[in-house]
């Protein structure tokens, strides 16, 4: 069996707002295996954001998680972890690249920079190596104090040295030299693997010089930096056009290949999901409703979500009537009791809106969440 | 070509928007937003215009209702009457209409007076793309919808309340919407509530910019319904702006296709995504996800080289042919001419060199 990256089991999180508690993640259960790409899929508003978010541990601040356990690699629980133990890893083991390129690049600071950050804040060992390696051929001054306090630093003393350079004027910053060297490299080595044209150049340009899909490209960078475990992919091509969406996911995938993480991929959108994903799990108001092999999913859809969801998406080439899923999303202050899905569902009975049911395995890798296909004998098993 | 039959011709419409800058705001240069497009669109069909962002779709769609005054081009307007709808009549009509068609039937809409452009305005409406920032947040359902009827003075008081909740019931809202804001309802029900305005004085025809973009799939499916219902209960004419090909495929009878302010193809559905010719139209269809996992390794995406240039500052020529895969010397000459639309087989107009009989 390959191993689980990430477990989520159970995951509840309640938002505090004026109105009222939201509970906006009822009885999450999630688990990203080693290598795949897992589609998280579902209308605006179900939690898919928020599930990534979790596992990031970048919650808003009136979110409380009131239940459930995110595993990572089967031994870390991150929801236990101090503040400053999961700043070690993330960003570094599990990476997120965010919805909106624009405005989750910082604005004022230079696309090189914003790369190297990531990498200067989790590799420092690398970075040191590599400076040193590097030394050689560096001819600025203090050569021979830069190579001691870097082997210094290696070896885990505290570079006294450089914290008195850094208090004179005329030499601050002059012992860092070797060290920005080899950070500005590796932002123009990880521009030129996304595949942007011209790296020295764009590495020296601000967020706003760039289009949409460039900017998505250095967000990809930034993810992929330190080479996660984990990438949360949250609609990483929503905001662009078909072409450039084309483009992006071939990039993800080939980088994917070529560093073989995992990755989660959210979005709302089954025609990427289809030409993606090797597992997807459909979200519906707070809940994981189905989960299965992609083909297992499209082909022989169970839950009546999943099913109307299917029914309502145009395709080219394929004439059909669209058939759309009646009613609205419920409103998460007050969400309906039981299945929340019961009251738009053709084949809601009493029992939906009285029992919440839980992800069965219909078969080997097929979980779904519905009273009807059990007889009402959901629990039990 | 046979008149009575269109509902809107645009020929060589052109919209360039100034840069302007500096202390005297001086025009620095120009935004070609559209550049010299023709188009004829029939009465009764739905017209997809698909494109990328920022390629000037929505500008045309605004520019042919005069919402935006253009830089140069004619658009005319056909008006009917009730028997023109129908196919006998029809015929009658077109016999008819060269000679004794009275100026009131044609409506040249970038040439015509205020007062005209306002009785012509009726028949033609626009829903827009965000429906979060088309309602105004601080009127009633009830003054919004009922906002037309009233400018147009076709009813007052009870009767106009009366008006308003059937459109409400239409587009299946109820009577306990009237009294609300904006601000309570969803994104698809803010949705119908800017088609129930749109339709409120019957309009015949009726540009759709992106009218599902803001909204997830189920209520997509369900805002799709009711504009095929719409047109087949009112007999409307759709001018549908969108950048997603699979909704075009679903709703269009006829679809243009715009690269940087230009149509590069025109053809009918069927044959558009059958045979598209256009090399820009094979790589945007090939692009297109496709919900179907068999198919995810049988297919070939054509990826374009670069990005979409700016269009302050076109390429010269052919617009497409630093990125065009299949380039030949012919297209890197092109700074001479650029190739027009012309029509390659019946129905199916391209612009390209390839396809050109000389």
């Amino acid at each position: 069996m390959t191993e689980n990256v990430v477990e989520v089991r159970d995951l509840k999180i309640n938002f505090t707002t004026y109105e009222g508690i939201m509970k906006v993640l009822d009885g999450v259960n999630l688990r990203i295996r080693k290598g795949e790409v897992l589609g998280l899929v579902g209308e605006t508003g179900c939690g898919k954001t928020m599930t990534g978010r979790a596992i990031m541990r970048i919650l808003p601040s009136n979110a409380i998680v009131v239940n459930g356990e995110i595993n990572f690699e089967g031994k870390t629980e991150l929801l236990k972890l101090k503040e400053d133990e999961m700043r070690n890893i993330r960003g570094k083991q599990i990476s997120m690249i965010f919805q909106e390129p624009r405005r989750a690049l910082h604005p004022t600071l230079n696309v090189g920079n914003q790369i190297s950050e990531v990498y200067e804040l989790h590799m420092k060992e690398e970075i040191l190596k590599t400076a040193l390696k590097e030394m050689d051929e560096y001819q600025g001054p203090f050569s021979n104090t830069i190579r001691g306090i870097y082997a210094g630093e290696l070896e885990g003393k505290k570079p006294v040295l450089k914290k008195i350079f850094d208090r004179i004027p005329f030499l601050r910053g002059s012992l860092n030299e070797p060290k920005k060297g080899v950070l500005i490299d590796k932002s123009r080595k990880m521009l030129g693997m996304v595949q942007i044209p011209d790296p020295e150049r764009v590495s020296e340009q601000y967020p706003h010089e760039l289009s949409g899909g460039m900017m998505q490209r250095v967000l990809i960078s930034i993810a992929l930096a330190c080479n996660p475990k984990l990438l949360i992919a949250d609609e990483p091509t929503t905001s662009v056009d078909v072409t450039t969406q084309a483009k992006l996911l071939d990039l993800i995938m080939d980088l994917k290949k070529s560093y073989g993480g995992s990755i989660l991929l959210i979005t709302h959108n089954l025609a990427v999901v289809a030409e993606t994903c090797d597992r997807v799990c459909v979200m519906y108001a707070g809940t994981i409703v189905e989960e299965a092999e992609t083909g297992t999913l499209f082909n022989e859809p169970i839950h009546p979500y999943t099913k109307g969801l299917l029914a309502a998406i145009p395709i080219i080439g394929r004439k059909k009537e669209l058939k759309s899923i009646p009613g609205f999303v419920p409103n998460f202050l007050n969400p309906p009791s039981g299945c929340r899905f019961h009251p738009r569902c053709n084949l809601a009975e009493e029992i939906c809106s009285e029992k919440k049911p839980s992800l069965v395995e219909v078969e080997k890798g097929h979980f779904v969440a519905c009273h009807k296909l059990l007889g009402g004998l959901d629990g039990d098993v | 070509m046979v008149m009575s039959e269109n509902i809107l011709e645009v020929q060589n419409i052109k919209k360039y928007f100034p840069i302007t800058g500096g202390f005297t705001r001086k025009k620095k240069g120009e935004i070609k937003a559209v550049d010299e497009v023709s188009f004829s669109i029939k009465r009764g069909e739905t017209y997809g215009l698909v494109g990328e962002t920022g390629c000037g779709k929505t500008t045309l769609g605004r520019t042919i209702l005069r919402l935006i005054e253009p830089t140069s081009g004619e658009a005319y307007f056909y008006l009917s009457d009730q028997s023109g709808k129908s196919p006998n009549s029809g015929i009658e009509k077109k016999d008819a209409s060269h000679s004794t068609r009275s100026r009131d039937d044609r409506f040249d809409i970038f040439k015509i007076g205020r007062r005209n452009l306002k009785r012509i305005r009726r028949y033609m409406q626009i829903v827009y793309q965000d429906p979060f920032s088309s309602l105004n947040p601080r009127m009633l359902i009830k003054d919004i919808v009922g906002e037309p009827l009233k400018i147009y003075k076709v009813a007052k008081g009870v009767d106009l309340l009366d008006r308003v909740t059937d459109l409400l019931e239409r587009v299946g809202l109820t009577k306990d919407h009237l009294f609300r804001f904006p601000h309570e309802f969803s994104g698809g029900q803010r949705q119908r509530i800017c088609i129930a305005r749109a339709i409120a004085l019957n309009p015949t025809f009726l540009v759709l910019d992106e009218p599902t973009s803001a909204l997830d799939v189920s209520v997509q499916a369900q805002i799709l319904k009711l504009l095929e219902d719409l047109q087949n209960d009112l007999g409307l004419t759709y001018l549908l702006i969108t950048h997603d090909l699979s909704l075009v495929d679903h709703m269009a009878d006829r679809v243009a296709v715009m690269y940087l302010g230009k149509l590069v193809e025109i053809a009918s559905k069927e044959e558009l995504f059958g045979n598209p010719l256009h090399p820009y139209t094979r790589a945007l269809l090939s692009a297109v996800p496709i919900p179907e996992p068999e198919r995810r390794y049988s297919k070939n995406v054509i990826f374009l080289k670069g990005e979409v240039p700016s269009p302050v500052n076109p390429p010269q020529g052919c617009h497409f042919h630093p990125r065009c895969p299949e380039i030949t010397p012919m297209c890197k000459r092109a700074e001479i001419y650029e190739p027009k639309l012309e029509e390659y087989t019946p129905g199916h107009f391209v612009a390209c060199t390839k396809y050109e009989k000389s």
